[in-house]
């Protein structure tokens, strides 16, 4: 893929007897993009070794094209980086924490760029305010100027919403969403809060156990994960899911009021033989049609399949 | 250009944020206090058939270059704890190495930072002294006393800044730097002369600073004459060796194998 | 309140002064008694010896097997009465044989003790001194720094520089 930013092929990493990374093959192309997975699987040492914070035992990981160990400087340059639970110069009024870090990125003018910065990202009114009187999300609001101060290429987000009430997550979310409209920013978002992220990203790879399990552009992965269920409205649901469960092209079903929600592995006997046993039961399907899933659905089912 | 200006913009942060209010002041109180206060003495003015010379110049090196050498042990392991050590725990650390700075820039502010303000506190403080007891500012026992000063204290830097860099705990650290000073004085006193005092944390620099001393006002000075050249030497050579090899393993470990995650 | 640069120089300028101040406690503490033992000085013959001290008070306790004249010089009058022979102590008494006497002793400075012997013998002495009370030079020093603290901080307190900002602004608006 020609376009992608960040490549690693058979990353691994090991923490004493913990397999961190077991073979990570990832790929994240331009745009905004969701890095997903449970706790544990190896999200935040993905990010580190892309940063250069922590060097992978075996494998390799780049940047750009930049080797992350080796590159490491050349590579910061051009990424902003927000971390989980990030600590701050507390003591630090926000503008000039932002002031010193854009003189860090080598900014022209820092001072008017982190006044700059403060209002994007709605945080002006308190510039002259010591960090440690911040909110949750204020501190987030100040992580994501911080990240964004040194015009980079790419932002990675750890964990962005994690802190932050459901409105204030929309905002953040928001943001991201204009700043890579507007100004052309590539963004990778780890998180495991999948509702809001669905909004937002256009990529998807899917970590577990230190090993990407599936990634893609979202609309492959919502057409590969969707073909399998099916909705069946019918005036007896109960009656029908009954006959269902006893042919082998049911891999799992659901009611939900009158729609019987079917996971079918074999797409052709199910629209074959569907018909026969409704009318063998004398149930009447009123609508037939398959379910597009969500981001969190996709994830749930590839991390079940993964479990198996 | 880019990097000296990253690296004064490191040093800049670091001073502000090590030292912020009331920090600094608190440091200048401390110093001032007990170096001042209870380290020097008001001298005894002259004993018989003891020049008065000698009288002077062994009450500075006794008391207030001896009790500088104790207090700032304290204060190196509380400065670089704070600087370094607080910095992984509270994840600032991590932040800074997401930066595009380079790690020994990193590591090298932080190390001139605190070594720089705590040079200038003692300095100041060891010269005033000094001119209370009669020497003036350009006196030769102010310039001896500050070159020894610069080697003690980078001697003390580099020990605490290593401890707080592999053990990156704020107060372990701190108390880390204490028990290792103290312990090393217990280890030293109890080898045969004149080791016991050229490994001395707290005498060496009075070595030093004592044969230099009596070189430079040859034949004028008695007192100092039991420290010879190879006491000079060993003292010197201990500190300035011991000062570059921590020195070296630091900034190796921190640009090379440290992993922060 | 901000903290501002001008209220950090007064609170350093402020503990300074204080610290002097405390630091002069335990010094002037200590007691410092000097012996100096038995000493002669030949027949028509002259003995000196110096000491450094700082502005303090000192107690002289003079005891002679016979009459002398003691002079205590600065270095300044010592360099004088060295050179020229000029007598101008800052303390001295003639004919004497033994005493108690209390001195201020002005300036941190070398001071000299000279004793004189006028007789044609050889005069034995003994001389102990008490130095004792603050050093008044270090808290001269320390008020200095306090006040002048005191008077940043208020300063500082006040933001004076965005009060002088407003009042150029104003003064322009006038002209």
């Amino acid at each position: 893929m020609s376009t992608r930013i960040v490549y690693t092929k058979d990353l691994f990493k090991l923490f004493g007897n913990v397999v961190a990374l077991d073979g990570l093959n990832l790929e994240v192309p331009k745009g905004i993009c969701g890095f997903i997975g449970p706790n544990g699987s190896g999200k935040t040492t993905t990010i580190n070794i892309l940063l250069g914070l922590v060097r992978p035992d075996s494998g390799e990981a780049y940047v750009f094209g930049l080797d992350c160990w080796r590159n490491s400087y050349e590579i910061k340059r051009r990424v902003g980086v927000l971390h989980e639970n990030l600590g701050y110069p507390m003591s630090f009024s926000a503008q000039r924490f932002l002031e010193y870090v854009a003189r860090i990125y080598n900014v022209d003018k820092p001072r008017e760029r982190a006044l700059e910065m403060l209002k994007l990202v709605g945080l002006y009114d308190v510039r002259d305010r010591a960090i440690k009187g911040f909110s949750a999300g204020m501190l987030q609001r100040l992580g994501l100027a911080q990240a964004l101060i040194g015009d980079p290429e790419l932002v990675i987000l750890d964990e962005p919403t994690a802190n932050l009430d459901p409105s204030a997550r929309l905002m953040f979310l928001e943001k991201v969403k204009e700043f890579h409209r507007d100004h052309g920013v590539n963004f990778l978002i780890s998180t495991h809060i999948l509702p809001e992220l669905e909004k937002v990203c256009s990529w998807v790879s899917i970590i577990m156990n230190g090993v990407i399990v599936d990634q893609g552009y979202l609309s492959d992965l919502v057409s590969k994960y969707s073909a399998n269920i099916y909705v069946v409205e019918t005036s007896d649901p109960r009656l029908l899911a009954k006959e269902l469960e006893k042919t082998g092209f049911i891999k799992d079903l659901w009611i939900e009021g009158d729609k019987i929600y079917c996971k079918i592995s074999d797409l052709d006997s199910f629209q074959r033989d569907l018909p026969v046993i409704a009318s063998k039961i004398n149930v009447s399907i009123k609508n037939l049609q398959p379910q597009y899933s969500s981001l969190e659905e996709i994830y749930r089912e590839v991390v079940k399949e993964n479990e198996k | 250009m880019k990097s000296k200006r990253n690296i004064l913009t490191l040093i800049l942060w670091e001073f502000e944020e090590n030292f912020s209010f009331p920090v600094f002041e608190i440091l200048i109180f401390v110093a001032v206090l007990f170096l001042i206060g209870f380290a020097s003495q008001s001298m005894c003015p002259y004993r018989t058939s003891i020049s008065l010379l000698d009288i002077v110049l062994s009450d500075y090196l006794e008391f207030s270059l001896t009790g500088c050498a104790f207090i700032s042990m304290f204060f190196t392991g509380f400065l670089f704890a704070r600087s370094i050590a607080r910095r992984f725990s509270n994840k600032e650390m991590k932040m800074f190495l997401s930066y595009p700075v380079k790690r020994r820039s990193l590591l090298l502010s932080k190390f001139l930072v605190n070594f720089i303000v705590l040079y200038l506190l003692f300095g100041s403080v060891l010269v005033f002294d000094a001119v209370l007891m009669g020497f003036g500012v350009f006196s030769p026992l102010v310039g001896f006393t500050l070159l020894s000063l610069l080697i003690s204290l980078m001697f003390l830097c580099s020990i605490s800044m290593i401890v707080a860099l592999l053990i990156k705990n704020e107060a372990l650290s701190f108390f880390a730097v204490f028990f290792l000073i103290y312990g090393l004085e217990q280890y030293v006193s109890g080898l045969k002369e004149p080791y016991n005092a050229c490994f001395s944390v707290s005498r060496g620099p009075t070595i030093i600073t004592a044969y230099l001393l009596r070189s430079y006002y040859s034949g004028k000075v008695s007192l100092f004459s039991y420290i010879t050249f190879k006491m000079f030497l060993l003292s010197l050579t201990f500190q300035i060796s011991v000062t570059i090899v921590l020195m070296l393993i630091s900034f190796v470990y921190f640009v090379y194998f440290l992993e922060v995650d | 309140m901000k903290i501002n640069v001008v209220l950090r120089v007064g609170v350093v300028f402020f503990l300074v002064g204080l610290s002097l101040g405390i630091a002069a406690i335990p010094r002037s503490d200590r007691q410092i008694t000097a012996g100096m033992t038995l000493h002669s000085i030949p027949p028509y013959g002259e003995v000196s010896s110096s000491f450094f001290s700082p502005p303090r008070d000192v107690r002289l306790e003079i005891e002679c097997s016979h009459p002398i004249n003691f002079y205590l010089f600065n270095s300044e009058g010592f360099e004088a009465y060295n050179e020229s022979g000029i007598l101008n102590p800052i303390f001295y008494f003639e004919n004497g044989s033994r005493g108690m006497y209390f001195i201020s002793l002005p300036k941190r400075d070398i001071y000299y003790m000279v004793f004189r012997n006028l007789l044609n013998t050889t005069v034995s002495f003994n001389i102990t001194m008490f130095f004792y009370g603050f050093e008044k030079d270090l808290l001269h020093m320390s008020m200095i720094f306090v006040v002048s603290g005191i008077v940043l901080i208020v300063l500082g307190a006040m933001d004076v520089s965005r009060f002088l900002l407003r009042f150029r602004k104003e003064l322009m608006e006038i002209r």
